[in-house]
């Protein structure tokens, strides 16, 4: 038995209203979270933790990081990255490469042995999808805003436990 | 001012203590923190106190047909970058009325302050953040920072139903929402001590989703030790084009929404309290 419960695993899944100010003039009633192990509960899938860690780190690179004049990775970028993952990743979907682009976006990379598939989140609501079929040398693209049914259903089906 | 839409339920006493209105766009990262002294001097006039709060983080409703698979949760995700920009509130001398700024967010909220702080609707409400937006992206020009590209929009309600002495929070919110939701009794235990609900649903336009409306009931307390039930509406999503008309289209529509949503989930005998036209 662990106490291996993120407070977020008790926390309601919609996140809440941003802008509210609420919190000012009231208190939610707290609710005493109980103590119990990972595997009973579920928790944050693997590529979750790994895509934060990753963000982190792309956030402490500086202007000029490549000597190339590349950007800074952007919050925006990182942020609309991860909500994508969120989007059309199943808990145990492989966890993609996380790759800085020179315009301070972010490139979401998974390498199969049957299908390449890359992510280029440029800013919120614009993401190019390209994938390679090895087998067929078919290469495809989309551009996909707020609606990631494709990329869902080729990570689930290819990159899925 | 833009007429209230004529088939919205209206109520002239309605429970309602917060209204927030909000968009969030790419972030402008040549905003820093000194830059916030320039934009507040913009709305000074009419917001004369300030404070300073942490950034909020990004949120966007997304959407994939996951085949039938269970969604996976949303976890809390929060970037830190090296030096955050903070959250300014401008607020009129009332403290009923604000302006929040930070690199990414501009939002407009009303709040009630004192038992005699009357709504001041939604229609005058987005005037107010239409002329605040505008003259913040006058402001992010005139300093050469950029432009703003709205990716979100958000707007809520927040209502507050008091809970009598002699009622358990359950019984308010059976009251409340009493044709949606009949706490189970369970035997020796009897009916449940309190009770939280969170409802999602998808806002959709042309048969594509857009947006979503989340509604939560949760019991909470007021600072003065008033037990409530808090009852929150918001709707948030994208919207359908990355400028000032867009951002209002999306706010008209989620206000409809959640007007609507209020007055279908809740019992028309509170209807009768809030003085249901």
């Amino acid at each position: 038995m662990s106490y291996a419960l993120a407070r977020t695993n008790w926390s309601p899944r919609a996140r809440s209203a941003a802008g509210a100010i609420g919190s000012t003039v009231t208190e939610p009633i707290p609710v005493n979270q109980p103590a119990v192990s990972r595997s009973s509960t579920g928790s944050a899938p693997d590529w979750s933790r790994s895509f934060e860690n990753r963000a982190q780190e792309l956030l402490q690179l500086r202007p000029n990081w490549d000597n190339r004049g590349s950007a800074t990775p952007r919050i925006d970028a990182l942020s609309f990255a991860y909500s994508v993952l969120s989007e059309a990743m199943a808990p145990t979907t492989a966890s993609p490469s996380v790759i800085p682009l020179s315009n301070g976006g972010v490139q979401l990379v998974w390498a199969g042995n049957q299908v390449d598939v890359e992510v280029e989140v440029m800013h919120p609501n614009q993401a190019l999808v390209y994938s390679l079929d090895h087998q067929s040398g078919v290469e495809t693209e989309w551009q996909l805003t707020t609606e990631f049914s494709p990329l869902s259903a080729l990570l689930r089906s290819k990159f899925t436990a | 001012m833009t007429p209230r839409p004529p088939d919205l339920p209206d109520f002239t006493a309605p429970p309602v203590s917060e209204v927030s209105l909000g968009v969030q766009f790419n972030s402008i990262e040549q905003l820093q923190a000194p830059h916030l002294g320039s934009i507040w001097a913009e709305f000074k006039s009419k917001f004369p106190h300030i404070e300073q709060q942490p950034p909020v983080e990004q949120n966007f409703e997304t959407f994939a047909d996951k085949g039938g698979g269970v969604p996976v949760p949303r976890m809390q995700f929060q970037l830190l970058s090296n030096v955050p920009v903070p959250r300014v509130l401008f607020i009129n001398d009332q403290r009923t009325e604000l302006l929040q700024v930070q690199r990414d967010h501009f939002y407009h909220n009303w709040r009630k302050i004192g038992e005699g702080d009357q709504y001041p609707r939604f229609e005058k409400m987005i005037e107010t953040f239409k002329d605040g937006l505008q003259r913040l992206d006058s402001v992010v020009s005139a300093e050469g920072l950029g432009t703003i590209v709205p990716n979100q929009c958000e707007v809520t309600y927040i209502n507050h139903v008091p809970v009598p002495a002699e009622k358990s929070t359950c019984e308010v919110i059976e009251q409340l929402l009493g044709r949606w939701f009949a706490p189970p009794i369970l035997g020796e235990l009897g009916g449940p001590e309190d009770a939280r609900l969170l409802l999602r649903y998808v806002i959709r336009h042309d048969d594509s989703p857009i947006g979503r409306l989340l509604v939560s009931a949760e019991p909470a307390w007021k600072l003065d030790g008033t037990y409530i039930i808090q009852l929150m509406l918001t709707a948030r999503g994208k919207p359908r084009s990355a400028d000032l008309a867009g951002v209002v289209d999306f706010l008209n529509l989620g206000r409809i929404h959640v007007v609507k949503s209020f007055n279908s989930l809740t019992n028309p005998e509170m209807h009768k309290l809030w003085g249901k036209e």
